[in-house]
């Protein structure tokens, strides 16, 4: 089970994490730590929630179940919107990569050579299925784990008075923050598609619940050491304000000119497996949908759609106004069709094998 | 099938690995014109502003070049109206291409500040190139001046300030304050306290501070005021504080010091409770008597010592409730500690509840060592 917590590590540590300070910062104040909290509550009760129905159906994945439990054209049409929103998150996480990248490192690259590269490469390990990523998650989880334990050490300015008054804000504007801000987490819903792969599907709940945790953890790090470092009223203001924080590390004997080039390098890894987790999910939920062997096929159809659909925003602004729009269906898909599922489900009781045909996969290694 | 597959992917993905090498944004080093300082001023002649900038020459580095031909760097200087504005006019001069990432020091001059700092470090806080360790400094007169120091031993000025004011442990007398740190003070209530810089022909000088309020330069502080404020900025990490006891100055050098502020609200009176500890060793004893010997008094060094600092703060933050100036984040503490009390009273706290603040102001001063003579050092004076 210690691949289900990592790939579900690495798919919601991604690119929004450097953001989210700022977004918590900036609709809650220093409430902003209590918005958070509130946030991974929200999200383990989804995570619950996602996890009790990949559980009902051990081996089947969403496209199996939904048909089951809507009925065959009801069931088409969800799957292909879940492909939709799927293809519509991979886009607003390249686009936003995209956008970061070139306001901090490639100023003059075009974002469309930006995006290109970062489907490509990522493509080129979706393709290849469930085990090799969940290999590259490994080694990539250690390569983000190491910098969040060893940052708190390095940063040698820190005000713990930012984090006062606590509660200041109303319940509203907490609530708002914290369901904001739970989309920064999201990622969880990829088990309703690769739930059944792990290697006994009934045992999930306690791995998921460890990588939610061990997630929330590492973004609390980062909040509240922008909120120390920077201020809160700085980290509202700047729209990355990790990037800014890493640069007051210290580096002894000057071996490196610029500290946050690192954690710059640890973020694209970060953002990588999030793609590539992504790309992997809907291109097998479309297999499973239109029920073929192989979901290869369908990667590269994928790529061209997010690299086409993160082009529309015309700014950073609409890129926000897009993700907003993301927020919402996340938030209809996990705590609004899955409970729905689930209830559906208690009068539909799960057949116990699936006589389906499933794309060949390997089962995820415990 | 699959070999032959592969037999025509390996072409492709040479080709491909060939094509995306190359970078849009390859600048090699000798593209680049590295701005290690940036000095504004306001016109003499008009309105506008007046932004020169420091660019080392890099050949003259490498070779080690010498004399009069070979400058270590270039001064140059063009006026404009936004600060964006005037550094794509410097493009007219120069095809290399203007580099802030390693910006050392922005210097403002004394007439600009006192009509507001923010319109100028908003395209410093705003580019993601800009190393938000450097430092502003105001300039006492005009800051292109201070570029134009020669000083034999110093290639680069701006790196020389940054060095200076980094490596400052033989005065108290100067703040440090990076970039970061004085937004931080400005974005809480518009006030701060920034280095002064000044320059004579071959010497730069920082030595005190300069009162911003409302981001706008209102008054200088003297170096005894501008180590008040170190104290209370808790940014002391050395310097030198003499105490005149019985004719005899004793030199105390800080070794560490620590200044813990609590608000203190007591029937809906505000006050302040400043702690200030320090740890330090007697590096000289100064008498110009002749005599014996005689022990040490490090009780009454001590209670001069506190009494010194005590003084020293009273008096700063008597100016400062009379400018009606809170740069030390008074108010933060007030915000946190006291949620309610601040409030009713945010909008007036310059203007009202600041100047009436009271302070209690606890100073405790330990002398550790008296260098390497351990015993009796100090002559007494012979009638």
């Amino acid at each position: 089970m210690q691949e289900v917590t990592i790939v579900i590590v690495n798919m919601i540590m991604g690119v929004g994490t450097i953001g989210l300070p700022s977004a918590l910062a900036r609709i809650a104040g220093q409430d902003g730590l209590i918005a958070f909290l509130a946030a991974v509550a929200i999200y383990i009760i989804g995570t619950v929630f996602v996890i009790w129905l990949a559980q009902r159906f051990p081996d089947q994945g969403l496209a199996d179940y939904s048909t089951y439990l809507l009925g065959s054209v009801p069931g088409f049409i969800f799957n292909i919107l879940f492909a939709l929103y799927m293809t519509a998150v991979i886009s607003g996480i390249v686009r936003e990569f995209a956008g970061v990248t070139k306001a901090f490192l490639l100023l003059r690259t075009p974002i469309e050579a930006i995006i290109i590269s970062m489907l490509f490469a990522s493509s080129l390990l979706a393709r290849n299925g469930l085990e090799p990523i969940a290999r590259a998650c490994q080694i990539l989880f250690y390569i983000l784990f190491v910098p969040y334990l060893a940052t708190p050490i390095l940063l040698t300015v820190f005000d713990p008075g930012e984090f006062l008054p606590l509660f200041q804000h109303d319940l509203a504007t907490i609530a708002k923050a914290a369901f904001s801000t739970a989309f920064a987490l999201a990622g969880i819903e990829v088990m309703l598609v690769l739930g059944s792969h792990a290697d006994n599907p009934k045992r999930l709940m306690r791995p998921a619940l460890l990588a939610v945790a061990i997630t929330s953890v590492m973004t609390l790090t980062l909040i509240v050491l922008s909120f120390g470092t920077l201020s809160v009223a700085q980290t509202a203001k700047l729209t990355d304000p990790v990037f800014e924080m890493i640069k007051f590390i210290p580096v002894p004997f000057s071996i490196l000119e610029r500290s946050d080039i690192f954690f710059f390098t640890v973020w694209i890894a970060s953002t990588y497996s999030t793609i590539v987790i992504a790309l992997f999910t809907t291109s097998h939920h479309l297999a499973e949908t239109f029920k073929l062997k192989s979901s290869k096929g369908f990667v590269w159809p994928i790529c061209a759609a997010v690299y086409f659909l993160s082009l529309v925003p015309k700014n950073e602004i609409e890129a926000g106004m897009f993700n907003d729009t993301l927020v919402v269906a996340w938030l209809i898909l996990v705590y609004g069709v899955t409970p729905l599922f689930l209830i559906i489900s208690l009068f539909r009781k799960p057949q116990e094998s699936s006589k389906r045909r499933k794309p060949k996969q390997k089962k995820a290694n415990s | 099938m699959t070999m032959k597959r592969n037999r025509c992917l390996v072409p492709i993905l040479a080709m491909i690995i060939l094509l995306i090498a190359g970078c849009w944004d390859a600048k090699d080093i000798d593209q680049r014109s590295f701005v290690m300082g940036v000095a504004f001023d306001i016109s003499d002649t008009d309105d506008q502003l007046v932004m020169t900038i420091e660019i080392p020459v890099l050949t003259s580095f490498a070779t080690q070049t010498q004399g009069a031909q070979s400058a270590k760097s270039l001064v140059i200087a063009t006026t404009g109206t936004s600060v964006a504005q005037m550094a794509t006019r410097f493009e007219t001069r120069t095809w290399r291409e203007l580099f802030f990432g390693h910006t050392q020091c922005i210097i403002i001059g004394e007439d600009l500040a006192r009509e507001g700092i923010l319109p100028i470090i908003d395209f410093f806080d705003r580019n993601p190139r800009v190393d938000r360790r450097l430092t502003l400094f105001i300039a006492q007169d005009k800051a292109d001046q201070i570029y134009h120091v020669k000083n034999p031993l110093e290639a680069l000025v701006s790196v020389a300030l940054n060095q200076m004011l980094n490596t400052l442990t033989n005065t108290t007398r100067v703040v440090k304050r990076n970039f970061q740190e004085a937004l931080r003070d400005l974005e809480s209530n518009g006030d701060t306290v920034l280095p002064r810089v000044r320059g004579t022909d071959t010497e730069i000088v920082i030595a005190g501070g300069a009162l911003i309020r409302d981001y706008k330069f209102t008054a200088w502080l003297s170096e005894n005021e501008t180590r008040a404020v170190a104290f209370l900025y808790n940014s002391i990490s050395g310097g030198v504080i003499t105490a005149n006891v019985s004719d005899t100055i004793y030199s105390y050098a800080v070794r560490n010091a620590a200044t813990d502020i609590k608000p203190v609200l007591k029937d809906d009176e505000l006050s302040f409770k400043i702690k200030v500890k320090s740890e330090g060793d007697i590096i000289e004893t100064y008498h110009k008597g002749s005599g014996g010997t005689t022990q040490f008094d490090i009780p009454k060094i001590q209670d001069k010592l506190n009494q010194i600092m005590a003084d020293e703060i009273h008096h700063l933050l008597a100016k400062l409730q009379e400018l009606h100036a809170d740069p030390i984040g008074f108010d933060r503490l007030v915000k946190r500690h006291y949620p309610a009390f601040w409030k009713e009273h945010a909008k007036d706290w310059k203007e009202k509840v600041w100047p009436e603040v009271k302070f209690e102001i606890i100073t405790e001063f330990n002398i550790r060592r008296t260098g390497i003579l351990e015993r009796v050092t100090v002559y007494e004076k012979q009638e």
